[in-house]
């Protein structure tokens, strides 16, 4: 336990001495999931707290709906009547849909609340596989552009370190908290990315720069070239009908 | 626990295939030739040369001393646990284990072991994730009328409530509240076969199209030995196990990407292409697909269409 948790440490403080021990590892990618799992673990302790708070009712988001309703009032321009009418057919819906959130289930409300804090929290890992593993692809294959010469497990071994700081979302279930803690996880992390980038796939830092952001570009020029395209055939289809 | 490592593994300065390990096997046995040996370290007995009687070496090796009783009782579950940690190395892109898949005895066979193993976890996980999700849910008969005293007391709502198409609707929920753990249970079953029956299909497609493809490429593995191999490269869908749990379940669109990049070290194990040949073998056929697909969908959204209008305009005076 003290080796991993002195590894999680080398990798937060961005040691290169661990990013390579990690590389050359023949179990590397198993002890970077390793990491990453015990990582997500941990942090879904945070959500999983937020879990099991009981559902809202409609006396706790009451003030919050008033806000909306005001708000939308000023840039809707509806008048005073109308936006008093459609306020309290929101608010009624609203508690409509709360109460009906708020039904008991077949096996009860609280085993139930258990269910899903647990669910939620041991999904965690899987969530942040989620969001990233397509990109961390798209970015080895312009490493590889870029001559880089890492192989899928290295590049996986080392760019899943990106979650490392964010052990910290274990407090989030604090209020106003969890954005600022996202905000520094995120920074954090992706120092530990780009280096990871770098290590595995022995490029410098400017490469390595160059293939993370390499995707996010490729992706918005195309985009661009579609949306243009598309306008201009709208156009031209518009002036060979007129 | 384990201690971090520091095995410099051996990377070539290839063009065709940059920075791909060639590591040698930690011992200097020769590799394992069916995933049984592998499992339970048997190797085959050495054959007496033809017309000698075997030796007093080969009748030892032939008949091995009794083993103790725990070993004798481990055995049977070794090549389970091979093809579990197979599966698992498979996923964590160990370019041996799709090596050792190539090189079995029977390379379709110790796939698709591999791959009804993990369909079969992934389909009692949807059967279980079933019945949860009954049992995490509401009654439908308490909803419904939580939604009805509710909707009762917002002024205009009355007529609603006494409408014959409200009653239709009240009819439906009440069908609808009739299931029990039993009806959720066999639907589990039914999602389960199904989970399972697609995986194959999907095996079967993507399999023969990827194999298709890189032989056009110029490679040059035979269909049996890949699609064995390209069985095993679907070991990551065993994530999908998290269905059990409705909470803990994600949608597996991203698993994709996942597929795809076991998917191009299945083929780079096989044809031994290039590594931008090998990609080019793993996206074709899923870009096909997403083609076909789009065509189809839109060819019948087209057609359907044409028929509403064809109708509408029929219909006008």
């Amino acid at each position: 336990m003290t080796a991993i948790f002195q590894q999680y440490l080398d990798v937060l403080m961005l040691k290169t001495e661990a990013f390579e021990a990690l590389r050359d590892a023949r179990n590397g990618l198993v002890q970077a999931m390793r990491l990453f799992v015990l990582v997500g673990l941990f942090a879904g302790l945070g959500s999983c707290a937020s879990g099991l708070r009981p559902p809202p009712s409609m006396e706790s988001i009451g003030p919050q709906i008033d806000q909306f309703i005001d708000l939308w009032g000023q840039v809707s321009n509806l008048p005073p009547r109308e936006t008093q009418v459609m306020g309290e057919l929101f608010k009624r819906f609203a508690e409509v849909f709360l109460r009906i959130a708020s039904t008991p289930p077949v096996i009860g409300e609280l085993p139930a609340r258990l269910l899903a804090a647990f669910g939620s929290w041991l999904g965690t890992p899987f969530r942040w596989l989620a969001i990233g593993f397509n990109y961390t692809l798209a970015v080895l294959l312009a490493a590889k552009l870029l001559g880089g010469t890492g192989t899928l497990a290295q590049h996986f071994s080392l760019t899943v370190l990106f979650a490392t700081p964010f052990a910290l979302m274990v407090f989030s279930f604090v209020p106003y908290c969890s954005p600022v803690l996202a905000l520094v996880a995120f920074l954090w992390g992706l120092a530990i990315y780009i280096k990871g980038i770098a290590i595995a796939n022995q490029l410098d830092l400017g490469r390595a720069i160059v293939a993370w952001i390499a995707p996010t570009v490729t992706m918005i020029v195309l985009w661009a070239m579609l949306t243009g395209f598309a306008f201009g055939l709208s156009f031209l289809v518009g002036r060979l009908a007129s | 626990m384990d201690e971090p490592t520091t095995n410099p593994q051996d990377t070539e300065q290839d063009d065709d295939l940059p920075g791909e390990s060639s590591e040698e096997p930690a011992s200097d046995q020769p590799a394992p030739e069916s995933a049984i040996e592998a499992a339970t370290g048997d190797q085959p007995a050495p054959e007496p040369a033809a017309g000698e009687p075997p030796g007093e070496l080969e009748t030892l090796v032939a008949a091995p001393p009794a083993a103790p009783e725990s070993a004798q009782a481990a055995s049977p579950l070794a090549p389970v646990l091979y093809f579990v940690k197979l599966a698992g190395r498979a996923m964590l892109f160990d370019e041996q284990a799709y090596a050792e898949v190539r090189d079995a005895e029977s390379p379709i066979l110790s796939g698709l072991l591999v791959l009804v193993g993990v369909l079969a976890v992934v389909g009692v996980a949807a059967a279980i994730g079933q019945v949860w999700a009954f049992l995490l849910t509401p009654s439908p008969a308490d909803m419904w009328q939580v939604f009805v005293d509710a909707m009762s007391a917002i002024p205009g709502f009355e007529d609603i409530l006494t409408s014959p198409e409200f009653a239709d609707m009240a009819r439906q929920m009440e069908m609808g509240s009739q299931q029990n753990i039993w009806g959720a249970m066999m639907g589990g079953l039914g999602s389960g076969v199904i989970t399972f029956v697609f995986g194959m299909i999907s095996w079967g497609v993507y399999g023969l199209l990827t194999q298709l493809t890189a032989r056009l490429l110029g490679g040059q593995g035979n269909w049996g030995t890949f699609m064995g191999v390209f069985a095993l490269s679907y070991a990551p869908n065993v994530l999908l196990v998290s269905a059990a749990l409705p909470s803990m379940y994600q949608q597996a669109n991203w698993l994709s990407w996942w597929l795809l990049a076991t998917g191009y070290l299945a083929v780079k194990s096989t044809h031994d292409l290039s590594w931008g040949r090998c990609l080019l073998a793993v996206i074709i056929p899923r870009i096909l697909i997403a083609l076909l697909v789009f065509v189809l969908v839109f060819g019948l959204w087209a057609v359907w269409m044409a028929l509403i209008m064809a109708f509408v305009g029929g219909m006008q005076p």
